[in-house]
């Protein structure tokens, strides 16, 4: 992965239609961006769609980016997620897969492979940003939401219906989570 | 809802990064984004703390028909392969556009044959012209006619609607071959009728000329080259 600075300059590069930075900028972030936009989609072919879809959209748009704002990776990621999103929200898309079971392992084990569970994830990024323990002293369903939403994309009543409890209960346990997450996250500003 | 609250704008900038909103309060906290700067502010924090998050994903190879469908359609590689409809389609376009052309010119020399041939000769003394050239304005209405006969040194024109030419630049006929460069017949003037003297006769310079047009040029440059759009443009066709 290039640093932040080189990927500014490589999206300054397509802002005015420079297909050789474009190749560079889709080399060095598409795999990443495929696995974010395959975590929530499940589909290979649905993730790949946003995926083209998010490209084309960075060589139409990249001129509209704006480096003072966000860092390129941040700015990629949203438009990535933002396309999975509405194609996950869409009702034209049933989840063919069953949800995992508790432990977040099951629907990751339908993807063919070992990586790991959301909440696996979440550690992982804690540890990389060294804020493991304070994502550690987020409530254990809080945390559960917080990785089911942001990895896998499951809305409040589909979270209701994984973690069988009220959907009251979720909400208030994704708003507790937020809250803390945010303030865990204020640490590294 | 009022969205002055810093807190009910993090609450929602939030949900919408982590994908809990529905659908339409999707579509209105995007509204609202483009309009308040704290609404995007709050979204921005939040987008780099998902991005944070989205960091420790594992990276997937695409396959390699993602970056060719990318390319596609960012207009840098053409269709693959080209289906016998697109190809009909092609085709069809140039073909349509010269009917077209050649149709108006014919039904213009029918109805208006005083526009072509002179109209102080016997009638049994002319021969009908044999080059027609029928050019538009950019709205598409008829502006000029030219014509000569087959082995004829002399383009007669009229104008259909008056030529406006700016001080200190002259109105240039050029003929478009099909392949090759414009080249320069003469200077239009602003009379509604003229005759320009060619460099050769109509068969040796318009036989291969798909089109007539008339650009704006500063006066005595002697372009060899329009140097710039045409004003007016339009299909030249050999009727005999």
């Amino acid at each position: 992965m290039l640093d932040p600075v080189q990927l500014e300059r490589l999206l300054a590069r397509v802002a005015l239609r420079d297909r050789q930075a474009f190749r560079q900028l889709y080399d060095a972030c598409a795999p990443q961006l495929l696995g974010v936009a395959l975590r929530l989609l499940r589909r290979r072919d649905l993730a790949e769609d946003v995926l083209q879809d998010a490209f084309t959209s960075v060589w139409h748009r990249a001129d509209s980016y704006r480096a003072d704002a966000s860092q390129p990776m941040t700015w990629l990621t949203s438009v990535v997620r933002n396309r999975a999103l509405d194609v996950l929200r869409s009702e034209s898309l049933r989840r063919a897969e069953s949800l995992d079971d508790d432990d977040g392992q099951g629907g990751v084990a339908a993807l063919g492979d070992d990586r790991p569970s959301p909440l696996g994830l979440l550690e992982q990024a804690a540890d990389a940003l060294h804020l493991r323990r304070c994502i550690d002293d987020i409530d254990g369903p809080q945390r559960q939401c917080l990785a089911l939403a942001y990895y896998h994309g499951l809305s409040h009543s589909e979270l209701a219906e994984h973690l069988g409890s009220p959907i009251g209960s979720v909400k208030v346990w994704l708003r507790r989570g937020l809250d803390k997450l945010r303030r865990c996250m204020e640490r590294l500003a | 809802m009022k969205y002055d609250h810093p807190e009910l704008l993090d609450r929602l900038a939030a949900a919408y990064v982590f994908g809990t909103l529905g659908r339409l309060p999707r579509r209105r906290f995007e509204r609202l984004v483009r309009s308040n700067e704290a609404a995007a502010r709050a979204l921005r924090t939040w987008e780099m703390h998902g991005a944070a998050l989205a960091a420790a994903v594992p990276p997937v190879q695409p396959s390699p028909a993602v970056w060719a469908e990318v390319e596609r359609r960012t207009g840098a590689a053409p269709r693959p392969r080209p289906t016998a409809q697109r190809r009909w389609r092609d085709w069809l376009r140039p073909a349509l556009g010269f009917a077209f052309g050649l149709l108006v010119a014919v039904g213009v020399v029918r109805e208006q044959p005083q526009w072509v041939l002179p109209s102080d000769l016997p009638e049994h003394a002319v021969l009908p012209a044999s080059y027609v050239g029928l050019m538009l304005d950019a709205a598409g209405k008829p502006a000029a006619l030219a014509s000569s006969r087959r082995h004829g040194v002399e383009l007669s024109v009229k104008l259909l609607q008056p030529l406006v030419v700016p001080e200190g630049a002259e109105a240039v006929l050029w003929a478009l071959p099909k392949d090759g460069a414009p080249f320069r017949l003469g200077v239009l003037r602003t009379d509604a009728k003229q005759v320009i003297a060619m460099a050769g006769t109509s068969e040796a310079l318009l036989a291969a000329v798909g089109e007539l047009a008339v650009s704006i040029e500063p006066v005595g440059a002697a372009a060899a080259q329009p140097s710039g759009g045409f004003v007016l443009r339009g299909h030249c066709v050999k009727l005999w």
